[in-house]
C-alpha cells in the first residue's frame, strides 16, 4: 500500500483515503470504500471555495477511527490561514464523517462547501485492470439521501449518504453554502452507508466499535511485562491489528481472522489458520471460529472450477460481483495444497490448549474427511506425497503452496518446475497433521486402531521423505518434487517448516540449521524465501528473497523443536528488532538486503500491512522465547531468550489449566 | 417465527428420503419464494421430511423464484453465488441453513423429485 495512504477498518470494510482523507481511485491507488470485495465509494473530494485543504496532521486514534487536522492555505507563508478544518472519520457498516469548518478570522466568511462523490463498484479483482462493468450504474435522490447503485440481474449494491444537517443534494455529491462568523466554526455530520448482499444496512455507520471494545480484546489477552521496552508497544499493536483483522461470517460464531489489508480482507484456510496457529496462547477463540468457518465449506463434491474436492479445506472465499457470476472461482476457491493439514494441526493445537474435548468431537467427520483428502486427492500419483496442479486452468492458482506467486517453484539455475509439484512442506505437514490427528483419534475420538494405523503412514512417509527429497550434495532437503519426480534444488525458506512439522531426520535437520543461519539465508534481519546463491533470488522478488514475518515465526518456533534455543533466539530477536523499526507492526514482507548494508529493513513495494500472519508472527516469536506450550493439562515453560531481551514476562496465559504466569530471562552465555 | 402469506405448497404430497451428506445435522427449514411460504424442509440427522406445516422453524430459506427454489433443493445452485446474486435470502440460523444448502449441493435426494409434476 501506498505510504501516503491512510486506512482504517473494520472486519473486511475498509476504508483507503490519502492525507486529506479524500478518495480519488485510480487504476494504480486502491482508495475507496470497500466491503465485500467491492468498492462502494471511488470517489470523496471535499473542496471549499474550489480549493482543497491542505493537511496539517493525520492522527490515527485507532484502527476504525482517524482524524485529520487541515487548513485552507495561500500558498504563501506570509499570509496565514484563518479557516481550519478537521475531518473524523469512523468506519463499521460504511462510515461516518464530521467535517467541522473554523473561521480564526475576524470578518465574516462565505464558503461554497462541496463533497463529490462517486461509486464505480468495482470488484477488488478489477480494480487495477479498470474492467468495464457489465451492470448499469445509477444515482437517486431521496430526501437529502443521495444514492448511489449499481445493478447486475439480482446483484444489487447501494451507497446510501445523508448529510446532517441537510444541504444541497446533487447526484454527483454534496453542496452547502455557508456564512461563517468570525471566531466561529461549522459542521456536519456525513453517513455512508454501504448495501450489499441482503441489501439492508446492519446497523448505524461508524457507531458499532468503540475504543472500549479494544481495550476489551487487549484486556483479555495475557499481559506482557519484559525489560526491552519496544516490546511492549510490538505487542500491544500485535493485539491491536489482530482485533481489526477480526472477520464475523454471521454464519459461524465468533470472529476469525481475515488475511490483510487492503487486497485480502477475505477468509482464506491458510492465512486464517496459521494465525490461529500463532494467536493460541493469546486469543484461542480465533482458532475455534476458524476451524468451525472451514469445517462449514469443507470440499464436499469434485469441482475443477472451483478445484474443490471432498474433503479438502479451501483457499479462499471472495464476495464481489467477478465471484457473483462465477468470472472468478471464488466460491469459495479451493486451491490451495496445504490448508487441509492445517487444518488438522490446528485443531489437534486448539484442542491441546484449551481441553475443548466438545470441539474435538464436533469437527471428527471434518478431520476424517480431511484425511481422506490428504490420501485420495492430495496424493494425486498415488506416490505417497500431496502434489497441486491447478484444475482451474484460466482463473486458478498455479502454485498452491504458500509461496503462491508464479515464479515461486524454480530449480537453482532458476528454470520453473514443471507441474504437478509436490513442496517439501506440504509432505512436512502431512506427517504432522496424522500424528496430531492420530492423538485426537486415541485421546478424543476413541479410535485406538486407526490412531495407530495414521501413526504408521507418518512414520513411513518419514522415513521415504528422508531418501527422496534428501539433496547429499548440497545437504539439504529438496524444494520440491516436479512434474517428472525431479528435486527441485533451490535453497530456500521452506526447509525451515520441516522443522516445524518433525519430518526431518536429525541428523539433516543439523544440516538444514547450518543453511538457514548461512549468510545466504539469514539477512540479519530475517531468513530469507530463498537465498542469495540460487540463480533466482532478488531481494525485492515477492517470494524469492524477501523475507516474510510469518515464515521466520514457523521457522524459529520449529528450531525450537529440534532443540535449536539459540538460533531460535537469534531469528526472533533480529525479527522483533526489525519490527521496532516498522513501529511496531511487521509488514506481510520486506527486502532480503544484508543488514550489514542497511540500518533498517527495506520495505517491499506492495506488501499488506496490517496483515494476519505477519501480526501474529511476534506473538508465535514470544512463545518461542518463553518456550511456551501444552501437554494438554500443564503450561509449559521453557525460555531461551538472548541477552539484549533480557526478561519476559507474560501473565495470565489461558488454556487448559485456566490462567497461568509465564516468566523468562536471558543467561550469560556459558 | 413471522407469518408469511402462503401460496401454493412446494409439493402436493410429503416427500422423505435420506441424505447422507446432512447426517448430524438436524432442524426445520421454511421454504418461501419471495414472502410467500411453500414448504417446511424438516431434516432430521440426515432424514429428510419436504412438508407443510405452520410450526417454528430454525431459518427462512426465501428464493427469488419457484424455479430456484427447485433447484436449491436439487442441489443445483451454489451457496455463495445464490446469495451474491439475490437468488437465496436467508433469515434465522444461517448456519444451519448453510449446512442444509451446502449439504443438498453434495448430495440432494430430490434430484428427481417432480416438484408440481412439472420442474423434472
Amino acid at each position: 500500500m501506498s505510504l501516503n495512504s491512510v486506512s482504517i477498518l473494520d472486519g473486511n470494510m475498509f476504508v483507503v483515503s490519502d492525507r486529506r482523507g479524500d478518495i480519488d481511485a485510480t487504476p494504480t491507488d486502491t482508495q475507496g470504500l470497500f466491503l465485500d470485495d467491492t468498492r462502494f465509494l471511488s470517489r470523496w473530494i471535499l473542496t471549499i471555495n474550489g480549493m482543497r485543504p491542505n493537511t496539517l496532521s493525520v492522527d490515527e486514534q485507532a484502527y476504525f477511527k482517524v482524524q485529520f487536522f487541515e487548513a485552507l492555505t495561500t500558498g504563501t507563508v506570509y499570509v496565514d490561514s484563518h479557516l481550519s478544518v478537521t475531518r473524523r472519520r469512523a468506519v463499521a457498516n460504511g462510515f461516518k464523517e464530521e467535517i467541522e469548518i473554523t473561521n480564526h478570522d475576524k470578518e465574516p466568511i462565505q464558503l461554497d462547501i462541496k463533497l463529490e462523490a462517486a461509486a464505480d463498484f468495482a470488484d477488488l479483482f478489477e480494480v487495477k485492470d479498470k474492467l468495464e462493468k457489465k451492470g448499469e450504474c445509477y444515482s437517486k435522490l431521496t430526501n437529502g439521501t443521495l444514492t448511489l447503485g449499481y445493478q447486475r440481474e439480482g446483484f444489487v449494491r447501494e451507497t446510501r449518504i445523508t448529510p446532517s444537517p441537510k444541504g444541497e443534494t446533487r447526484k454527483d455529491g454534496l453542496g452547502f453554502q455557508v456564512k461563517l462568523q468570525p471566531r466561529s466554526s461549522w459542521s456536519v455530520v456525513i453517513e455512508v452507508q454501504a448495501l450489499a448482499r441482503l441489501g439492508e444496512p446492519e446497523g448505524t455507520p461508524g457507531v458499532s466499535l468503540s475504543q472500549k471494545e479494544v481495550d476489551e480484546w487487549v484486556a483479555l489477552s495475557p499481559r506482557l511485562v519484559g525489560s526491552w521496552e519496544p516490546l511492549h508497544q510490538i505487542y500491544r499493536r500485535s493485539l491491536v491489528d489482530l482485533a481489526a483483522l477480526r472477520f464475523r461470517t454471521g454464519i459461524v460464531p465468533g470472529a476469525l481472522p481475515a488475511a490483510g489489508l487492503p487486497w485480502f480482507m477475505a477468509v482464506f484456510g491458510r492465512d486464517s489458520l496459521l494465525t490461529s496457529f500463532q494467536a493460541m496462547p493469546y486469543a484461542p477463540e480465533l482458532a475455534a471460529s476458524t476451524l468451525r468457518a472451514l469445517a462449514l465449506f469443507q470440499g464436499r463434491v469434485e469441482d475443477p472450477f472451483r478445484d474443490e474436492e471432498p474433503g479438502k479445506i479451501l483457499h479462499e472465499i471472495r464476495l464481489g460481483e467477478m465471484t457473483a457470476f462465477e468470472e472468478r472461482p471464488h466460491s469459495p476457491y479451493f486451491g490451495s495444497a496445504d490448508s487441509t493439514m492445517l487444518f488438522l494441526i490446528v485443531l489437534e493445537e486448539y484442542v491441546r490448549w484449551t481441553g475443548d474435548l466438545a470441539m474435538a468431537r464436533e469437527l471428527e467427520p471434518q478431520a476424517r474427511a480431511a484425511i481422506a483428502w490428504i490420501d485420495r486427492y492430495g496424493d494425486r500419483d498415488g506416490d505417497g506425497y500431496v502434489e497441486y496442479e491447478r484444475r482451474n486452468k484460466e482463473t486458478g492458482l498455479d502454485n498452491q503452496c504458500w509461496k503462491d506467486s508464479w515464479d515461486s517453484i524454480a530449480f537453482a539455475d532458476g528454470t520453473l518446475a514443471p507441474t504437478p509439484r509436490a513442496t517439501c512442506e506440504l509432505q512436512g505437514y502431512i506427517y504432522d497433521a496424522k500424528m496430531r490427528t492420530a492423538r485426537l483419534a486415541r485421546d478424543v475420538w476413541g479410535a485406538a486402531p486407526w490412531a495407530k494405523q495414521l501413526e504408521s503412514e507418518a512414520a513411513e512417509l518419514k522415513r521415504r521423505f528422508n531418501k527422496d527429497f534428501w539433496i547429499p550434495e548440497r545437504g539439504f532437503f529438496a524444494l520440491a518434487l516436479d512434474g517428472q519426480k525431479r528435486k527441485v534444488d533451490s535453497l530456500t525458506s521452506n526447509i525451515g517448516h520441516l522443522l516445524w512439522s518433525g519430518i526431518a531426520d536429525p541428523d539433516k535437520a543439523s544440516s538444514c540449521v547450518k543453511h538457514l543461519m548461512s549468510d545466504a539465508l539469514f539477512s540479519g534481519w530475517g531468513i530469507r524465501t530463498m537465498a542469495t546463491s540460487e540463480n533466482s533470488y532478488n531481494p525485492i522478488g515477492y517470494h524469492v528473497g524477501t523475507v516474510w514475518p510469518h515464515d521466520n515465526s514457523f521457522i524459529a518456533w520449529g528450531l525450537r523443536r529440534y532443540g535449536y534455543r539459540a538460533e531460535a533466539a537469534r531469528v526472533s530477536r533480529a525479527m522483533l528488532e526489525a519490527a521496532e523499526l516498522f513501529n511496531g507492526r511487521l509488514p506481510e514482507a520486506f527486502g532480503g538486503y544484508d543488514r550489514g548494508t542497511t540500518h533498517f529493513p527495506v520495505e517491499y513495494p506492495t506488501a499488506c500491512s496490517p496483515q494476519a500472519w505477519a501480526t501474529g508472527a511476534p506473538l508465535l516469536l514470544i512463545r518461542t522465547l518463553l518456550g511456551l506450550d501444552s501437554d494438554g493439562t500443564h503450561l509449559i515453560v521453557d525460555p531461551a531468550i538472548p541477552e539484549p531481551l533480557g526478561r519476559i514476562e507474560l501473565l495470565d496465559v489461558p488454556g487448559v489449566w485456566g490462567r497461568m504466569d509465564a516468566f523468562g530471562r536471558a543467561r550469560s552465555a556459558h | 417465527m413471522e407469518n408469511q402469506e402462503q401460496e401454493q405448497s412446494i409439493t402436493d404430497r410429503r416427500w422423505e428420503a435420506d441424505s447422507p451428506a446432512l447426517a448430524g445435522v438436524s432442524g426445520r427449514m421454511r421454504l418461501a419464494v419471495g414472502t410467500k411460504a411453500v414448504g417446511v424442509l424438516v431434516i432430521d440427522d440426515g432424514h429428510l421430511t419436504l412438508t407443510d406445516d405452520e410450526r417454528p422453524v430454525d431459518v427462512t430459506i426465501s428464493c427469488a423464484t419457484r424455479a430456484d427454489l427447485v433447484k436449491m433443493l436439487r442441489g443445483e445452485i451454489n451457496l455463495v453465488v445464490a446469495a451474491l446474486r439475490g437468488v437465496v435470502r436467508q433469515r434465522g440460523d444461517r448456519g444451519f441453513g448453510a449446512k442444509v444448502l451446502l449439504g443438498l449441493r453434495a448430495g440432494s435426494p430430490f434430484v428427481h423429485t417432480p416438484f408440481d409434476g412439472k420442474d423434472a
